[in-house]
């Protein structure tokens, strides 16, 4: 039976027969008929009246077959043939339903007239009338009644279904009813295995044709990874190209996060197409066609890569994932796909509270924003931090977008809700280049405005008038707030003044930040600190700016309270000491000056490095990362009093965008704690925190001993890319000699699992050594690149360091 | 292989397999290995190691298991600079008290000044054994190692107690908060 005859979303006519050619290519998924009625047996086969109606088996009409069963005498539009469902229908399950209708022929003619198939459901004592699908009919020919149909709720007690039409008296012939299965009740997905295909095998590892005429095919021309990827030619149509069943790795309710690397064939050189990841979802006879991840420029000489997370929301027997190009045939290269699960959303109610935990050193805060406060999100937020800062709310653009002209709505909701669960605030931000409207810098007549005394005065009036009407609204509040960004990244080191070249520092020099720190010190009380909020501040040539700013600020008498370092880093910038030096150098510029850290993330990687999955290695070295970070904070005896995530958790952070999918956060994207979260709380839980290390053989002669040394895991987890990274003796007793190491430190141990150990060997000449002459020895190693037990880094060191060492 | 050589082959084996399950002992001082000091100041650990084993005992190096953090404080070891003086003799035992000022003891721990809070972990004593005792003229360690490199744990946490004065401000604090409760009301 192929189910192609039915109803498509969009790309109809065409896309019909795609649909045929791929169910005939790949084997239909087939939905599972649970009722089947055709009257070929000349009884009711349990139909009966739905109020005032006569049912009789007919041999006069028939849709297929010689039989079919007649509804005469009815007296009211809802009167018709029906059929007991319940006990066959259960909550939350899809079914396609269909029916074929034809109106009796009489004389005079009965008019064409709408007819529906309806369903009558009484649960917990309330009956409900669910419409299914209705068509026109006449007594010329049939017509097919089909739709699909799910219900939620408890189970009913009373299910039925009938056939009824708009005109109360008309009389007709039903035929060929069916009810079929489509899918079950969503719950939790039967498998979360997901789908990974690199092509590797030099197969096209169950992808295939869509439409049957284009050829998919390994080739080994310019794989993306590895030696193969897959090439589609002779594609006739846009939608055309490779497609893969992924029935039973995909299903409804899940959501995924999905990849392809895309390039063009070396057939198109010069050519560009915008392609995208589409899903064509076959929910009995009924198609239809959903973007997966939107379309994307790829041409012929870069791979690139499309992602995005789905969210899938769709009844059905059977899917396809495909790819295809708005427009256009050329052939195209996939490599790497990837499909993962995504769990669910929920918090861990068990796990220690983050502020509660640092509550000894410093507050711990993140960002507001819509979604952030309501649901399960919220939930993470009032379990971990006692600070937030609005993303984006309490910035110029979105609070006062035309002059004067103020909307609070979000931001009043992220007060609310800080207030309402104990959280203090942080304003952000009052003076910034971005997201300023370009009002605010032009004249009357829309025209940017010109330096000049009266351009000054006019956008100084302006900023006052804007930092009044935001801090007058938040006055009766203001007991919620601990600190206000007043100015934000006013700083380029690259110019010689150190002034970033925006239309305030055009329009007024310094002045826009004298005024909004005075304007807003005559607002607020002194209990909501003052902060000059910069990233990168603890680059030397910006942190030389930085102290030059806020030096001249004082100097002019400006109040500022406060220095925010955004802390916006990656694995490989600055380094703890290089963060610490800074915020030591602050704190001895001006002394008593508070400093926060106010929009930290750790990004796991630069520009060049996106991972299609990113590796649990590198979750663990970001670990120790934020571990070593949140350590030298701790050091600093106080200088640090708030530290802010620029987010909770990775599904929302400003790094991730296009492209580009970044985990800079303490919890993953199903809001569980990631090793982030562990290195802050408790670093005794990181991947291969246990890591041990002894001597555990000596042999060989004198003058080639070889020492062998072990590092043991003794967990949590893996020890990620251990490594010995040197081998030190120092002769502590008999007469001096001078044993010679050679061999293989450092040494790449590479990824030791939890419960198991490694080994290398050193040689050591001690050929120029007593038999009893004695040493120490110091052999230092790490984990996670490093970031455990290099001091370097600002890890304490592990190492093997033995007294009493004899050859 | 004869039954009298199998007899006397598997009784060693036997007697290796028991003396290998004797294993030191360490135990801390004070007992349980909590010590405490405030921000800024040193604590440290005194010992008993008891070798149960039928062979000399040589340390060869103190640890505290995790690395604490600088934030914390650090560790150093006092026992394993000592070199061959410290055998202990098959099935007997040591006993040493800490003092700072003499450099006795297991380890000491430099409480940071930033230190809030607790640092638990584990003090471990790596040790050799020999069949010989190491001081003595014959003692040749190719031919009387016994074990290279091994280890006895012992369960330690240090506590960053804040100084009296500060203890004092934080309870006038508390006092001055429940007064101001009491104005309150």
């Amino acid at each position: 039976v192929l189910h192609f005859f039915g109803i498509s979303a969009r790309r109809a006519s065409a896309q019909a027969l795609v649909g045929l050619a791929a169910c005939i290519s790949m084997a239909c998924a087939m939905a599972q008929t649970l009722v089947q009625n055709n009257w070929e047996d000349g009884t009711l086969q349990g139909w009966g009246p739905f109020g005032s109606a006569s049912l009789v088996n007919s041999a006069a009409a028939a849709n297929s077959g010689t039989r079919s069963l007649l509804t005469t005498g009815r007296t009211a539009g809802y009167n018709g043939p029906s059929v007991n469902l319940a006990g066959l229908l259960v909550p939350g399950a899809t079914y396609q339903l269909t029916v074929w209708a034809r109106l009796l022929a009489t004389t005079p003619a009965t008019p064409a007239t709408q007819v529906a198939m309806t369903v009558q459901r009484t649960a917990g004592g309330v009956t409900n009338y669910d419409g299914v699908t209705s068509a026109t009919a006449n007594d010329s020919g049939w017509v097919k009644l089909s739709g699909l149909y799910s219900f939620a709720g408890p189970a009913p007690s009373a299910l039925t279904l009938y056939v009824e039409s708009a005109s109360a008296t008309a009389s007709y012939y039903i035929d060929d009813f069916t009810v079929e299965l489509i899918s079950g009740a969503s719950g939790p997905p039967p498998n979360t295995t997901g789908l990974s295909t690199n092509f590797e095998t030099g197969t096209a590892q169950g992808w295939q044709s869509r439409t049957g005429s284009e050829t998919v095919a390994p080739t080994t021309a310019g794989p993306h990874g590895g030696n193969f990827a897959l090439l589609t030619t002779g594609r006739t149509a846009p939608y055309a190209g490779p497609a893969y069943d992924v029935t039973n790795v995909m299903f409804n309710g899940a959501s995924y996060d999905v990849s392809v690397w895309l390039k063009l064939a070396p057939s198109a050189a010069g050519q560009t197409a915008q392609m995208r990841v589409s899903l064509q979802r076959d929910a009995g006879s009924f198609t239809s066609y959903h973007t997966v991840i939107g379309n994307a420029a790829v041409g012929a000489s870069a791979w690139v890569r499309l992602t995005g997370t789905y969210p899938l929301a769709l009844a059905g027997n059977r899917f396809t994932l495909y790819v295809e190009s708005d427009s256009g045939t050329q052939d195209f290269l996939i490599d790497d796909v990837q499909v993962r699960y995504v769990a669910p959303p929920s918090i861990d109610p068990n796990i220690p509270s983050l502020s509660q935990t640092l509550s000894p050193y410093f507050k711990v805060g993140t960002i507001g924003y819509p979604a952030g406060i309501v649901g399960v999100p919220a939930s993470l937020v009032i379990k971990h931090f006692n600070s937030m800062t609005s993303e984006n709310d309490m910035k110029w653009q979105p609070i006062e977008p035309t002059p004067g002209t103020f909307d609070f709505a979000n931001a009043d909701a992220q007060v609310s809700f800080a207030r309402a669960n104990g959280i203090q605030l942080r304003g952000h931000t009052l003076a910034w280049h971005g997201q300023t409207p370009d009002w605010v810098f032009q004249d009357a007549a829309g025209n940017p405005l010109t330096p000049s005394a009266s351009s000054r005065a006019l956008v100084l009036g302006r900023l006052t008038s804007h930092i009044t009407g935001v801090l007058n609204h938040f006055a009766p509040k203001v007991s919620s707030f601990y600190a206000w960004d007043v100015v934000n990244e006013a700083i380029d080191p690259s110019q010689p003044s150190c002034l970033r070249v925006s239309p305030w520092s055009q329009l007024t020099g310094t002045d826009f930040i004298d005024t909004a720190f005075r304007t807003a010190r005559s607002l607020l009380p002194a209990s909501v600190k003052l902060y000059y909020n910069d990233y990168n501040t603890s680059d030397a040539d910006k942190l030389a700016c930085l102290i030059s700013l806020v030096s001249g600020m004082k100097a002019r008498g400006v109040p500022i309270d406060g220095i925010g370092h955004q802390t916006h880093i990656n694995l490989y910038y600055p380094g703890t000491a290089v963060l610490a030096g800074a915020i030591k150098q602050v704190a001895a510029a001006f002394p008593g000056i508070d400093q926060h850290v106010t929009e930290m993330d750790i990004s796991i990687g630069t520009d060049n490095n996106n991972y299609a999955a990113i590796p649990a290695e590198v979750l663990a070295r970001q670990g120790y990362a934020y571990r070593n970070y949140m350590n030298m904070f701790k050091s600093l005896g106080g200088l640090v009093s708030s530290v802010t995530f620029w987010g909770q958790s990775d599904d929302h952070t400003w790094l991730t965008n296009g492209s580009v999918v970044d985990a800079p956060l303490l919890f993953d994207r199903s809001l569980k704690a990631k090793p982030a979260y562990w290195g802050i709380v408790d670093p005794r839980q990181l991947p291969g925190a246990n890591l041990t290390g002894s001597i555990t053989g000596k042999t060989g002669p004198a003058n080639a001993r070889a020492w062998t040394l072990q590092l043991s895991n003794r967990g949590p987890g893996t020890a990620y890319a251990a490594q010995i990274t040197g081998f030190k003796l120092r002769q502590t007793a008999g007469a001096a000699c001078t044993p010679v190491v050679s061999g293989s430190v450092p040494a790449n141990l590479g990824d030791i699992p939890e419960g198991t150990s490694a080994t290398a060997n050193v040689t050591v000449d001690f050929s120029s050594c007593a038999p009893l002459a004695s040493f120490s020895v110091d052999v230092p190693f790490n984990s996670s690149a490093g970031w455990n037990g290099d001091p370097a880094k600002g890890s304490p060191a592990l190492s093997i360091s033995r007294s009493n060492q004899f050859r | 292989m004869t039954r009298i050589k199998q007899f006397l082959v598997t009784a060693s084996l036997l007697v290796a397999a028991a003396a290998a399950r004797a294993v030191p002992t360490l135990d801390l001082d004070p007992a349980g290995g909590n010590v405490s000091a405030t921000p800024g100041l040193t604590t440290g650990w005194g010992f008993r190691l008891v070798n149960d084993t039928d062979h000399y005992l040589l340390v060869t190096g103190t640890q505290f298991n995790l690395a604490p953090l600088s934030a914390f404080g650090e560790y150093r070891d006092l026992l394993a600079a000592v070199g061959l003086s410290f055998v202990i003799a098959p099935h007997s035992g040591l006993t040493q008290a800490y003092s700072h000022a003499a450099g006795t003891g297991l380890g000491e721990f430099d409480v940071a000044a930033t230190a809030v809070g607790q640092w638990p972990g584990s003090l471990e004593v790596d040790y050799a054994l020999f069949s010989v005792d190491p001081n003595l003229p014959g003692f040749d360690p190719a031919i009387h190692t016994i074990a290279l490199d091994v280890e006895a744990f012992a369960d330690a946490t240090v506590s960053a107690v804040p100084e009296p004065a500060t203890a004092l401000l934080s309870l006038l604090g508390l006092v001055g908060l429940a007064g101001a409760v009491t104005r309150r009301r």
